[in-house]
């Protein structure tokens, strides 16, 4: 199967985006996973974390033996490098959700660092746009560190989404946020100094490096401790119909530090052209842990057993309606550790199929004739077919629409919405009582109706197709064509009337738009009379 | 010297063994390179050689631990600034390794005036007298 292309758009009430996303294949009767970056990341984060952000380091690696540097006409002698573990292949969510069954879609976050409110619109512009192209279908929003943020601000915007976005799985998100970003005047000033004492030990390069980008980028203030939007995000929570878990992180080891120093055998010439072989072996650099272990007088976040390097485990809760699980991995882990990955399909693997609208034609009432133009009230009874409770309100919003033809307002209006308050649990029946006004042209009409939910998903068995023929009884059509020529007529006057009154020049603009309006009414009016001309009715008045 | 990173110092000759090139052999089929010099052993005995002092003390110091053996200089070569500057030898071969002792030394000078690296290795072999075998 190919991926599904899917364009959706947004707006930012300056500019209207249009862009395309690409739903990758899957079990169909699994959830959606729309995947989330967190902050300053890339699609990558969720597709190949050995992209970005690229710390992937296998700390786990058995350290590797003496390393051949080559020939060279020099001695070599102490240290060749100082260096991290090395990088381990890890696979993303993305492939790995892909394996797993699940349809997934990964895109890249608008303003990544910036403020949440542009990122919010353009997820509600994808998730409505899912909604739209995938129909029963559970969504489940899959979010990485402030992708969390991203995904409760969406639904806090859009709580009709909940009928569809059902669980929100959150990891090592800041949701009370981190206080790197309270501190991040003292951060901005105690990071250099750490990154000069890494220059001289860069036992924790990768740390502060990351630190570094995370506290320097203007979303820090969302996610300061006690922030508004914090506090915003969280008042309408929980939203109901939404399941919510969040796993936190309790490591800060991100890699070893290893000095490859030259053996003794790089410093023996030879009978060679160049005379010296280079040859290193790795020892593992004891400052780099002490130093680590010097870190969590700075702050929690980077306190082994505390925080994950950039989000406390206790922050990356949420209150007790949501299950927590505390893992022991760091955050960029997250993107990638197997374990945990078991775990999160270990919960998505037991979401149902989200419970299909059904419904079936019972019987209606509608007459086989009418007169032309005339209003006439008929019944349809549909009975509930599905698994869910109909219901008049947002999100479902269930109602009987015209089919056939589509979008026809001939008979007075295209959508008959259940009566408010109405409910209808699968099993039981809705008669939909409505009236419809005849086309003022003789002849046979099409008159089909389905039920509809939501913005546009038909559903269900249609009434049978049906015609109604509409035919002209003179009397009385002459009499409604005279009360529509009466009605021009009154209309014409006050608008002549009007446009009368406003006779300065500076009212140009004013009488001009009126004269159209008149005119118009004009065209109406001519329209009528030469109907009643050709029904050959006696016009009254002049 | 004791094993360190799987790297002994058996490894080590016989590494030195294997990389082995004969000059006198190379030069005489390529030409000598300019800048460098080869000399064979028979007409500029390598003892007799300009050295440096610390080599030739780390010859006689190798030479006063192993009473027993005695040492035939067998090659010699210097480096200066990268430059392989002065080869001698002849076409014979290595010492086998339980025969084969090399010294070398590395000095350096730097001033304002300019640097110098100046690389100098010997090849050795060794006998080792019937009566210190057992010893050896």
């Amino acid at each position: 199967m190919e991926p599904k292309e899917i364009t959706f758009h947004w707006s930012d009430g300056l500019k209207t985006t249009y862009e395309t996303a690409y739903v990758l294949p899957g079990d169909a009767a699994k959830p959606i996973i729309v995947l989330l970056h967190g902050n300053n990341g890339t699609i990558d984060d969720m597709r190949d974390p050995a992209v970005h952000p690229k710390c992937n380091y296998d700390y786990g690696a058995i350290v590797s033996g003496p390393v051949d540097r080559g020939w060279h006409f020099y001695p070599g002698i102490w240290y060749w490098s100082v260096e991290p573990d090395p990088y381990k292949p890890v696979t993303g969510w993305q492939p790995f959700l892909g394996a797993r069954g699940y349809r997934t879609v990964n895109y890249a976050q608008v303003d990544p660092a910036g403020s949440l409110i542009r990122p919010v619109y353009q997820l509600t512009g994808l998730l409505y746009q899912l909604r739209d192209d995938f129909p029963w279908t559970r969504i489940v929003l899959l979010a990485h560190s402030r992708g969390g943020l991203l995904a409760r601000a969406t639904l806090w915007f859009n709580p009709d989404l909940a009928n569809r976005v059902t669980h929100l799985v959150t990891l090592h998100s800041p949701h009370a946020g981190s206080s790197l970003a309270n501190t991040a005047v003292v951060a901005s000033a105690v990071l250099p100094t750490l990154a000069q004492l890494t220059a001289a030990a860069p036992g924790v390069v990768p740390l502060v490096d990351m630190l570094q980008a995370e506290v320097s980028s203007p979303s820090y203030v969302e996610m300061s401790i006690g922030s508004q939007t914090l506090t915003d995000i969280g008042a309408s929570e929980p939203i109901p119909g939404i399941t919510y878990i969040t796993f936190g992180g309790t490591s800060v080891l991100y890699t070893r530090m290893y000095q490859h120093a030259f053996h003794w055998s790089s410093a023996l010439p030879q009978f060679h052209i160049p005379p010296f072989h280079w040859i290193t072996v790795p020892q593992p650099l004891p400052l780099a842990g002490v130093l680590l272990d010097a870190l969590p007088n700075v702050a929690p976040e980077i306190t082994e057993g505390v925080g994950d390097g950039l989000v406390t485990d206790a922050n990356s809760r949420l209150p007790p309606f949501a299950l927590h699980i505390t893992v022991g991995l760091n955050h960029a882990e997250a993107l990638w550790d197997p374990s945990l990955k078991n775990l999160v399909t270990g919960i998505l693997d037991v979401i149902p199929p989200l419970p299909a609208e059904d419904a079936a034609y019972v019987t209606s009432t509608v007459p086989k004739q009418m007169v032309a133009g005339q209003l006439s009230t008929v019944s349809i009874t549909m009975k509930n077919t599905g698994a869910t409770l109909w219901t008049p309100a947002p999100p479902l919003r269930v109602r009987l629409v015209s089919r056939v033809p589509a979008n026809q307002l001939g008979w007075g209006g295209r959508e008959v919405p259940l009566p408010a308050g109405m409910s209808v649990v699968p099993g039981d029946q809705a008669t939909f009582t409505f009236d419809v006004r005849a086309p003022f042209t003789p002849g046979s009409y099409p008159f089909q109706w389905q039920m509809m939910q939501e913005t546009s998903y038909l559903f269900g068995e249609s009434t049978p197709p049906m015609s109604i023929d509409v035919v002209v009884n003179r009397e009385e059509q002459c009499t409604t064509y005279q009360q529509r020529i009466d009605a021009l007529r009154a209309k014409l006057t006050d608008l002549r009337t009007e446009r009368d009154q406003f006779d300065r020049e500076e009212d140009h603009q004013l009488r001009q738009y009126l004269s159209m309006q008149i005119m118009d009414a004009e065209r109406e009016l001519a329209r009528f009379r030469q109907l009643a001309f050709l029904a050959g009715c006696a016009e009254g008045g002049g | 010297m004791a094993t360190l990173h799987g790297l002994s110092s058996i490894d080590a000759v016989r590494q030195f063994r294997k990389n082995y090139i004969n000059f006198h052999a190379l030069w005489r089929l390529s030409g000598v390179p300019e800048g460098s010099e080869l000399k064979i052993p028979a007409d500029h005995p390598i003892g007799a050689l300009e050295m440096q002092p610390a080599l030739k003390d780390s010859v006689a110091a190798y030479q006063q631990a192993h009473p027993h053996s005695r040492l035939t200089l067998e090659k010699f070569l210097r480096y200066h600034n990268g430059r392989l500057v002065l080869v001698v030898e002849d076409e014979t071969p290595l010492p086998d390794e339980r025969q084969l002792v090399t010294f070398s030394h590395t000095s350096t000078i730097l001033s304002l005036e300019g640097a110098e690296v100046l690389t100098e290795l010997v090849v050795a072999r060794r006998h080792d007298a019937p009566a210190s075998r057992n010893n050896a």
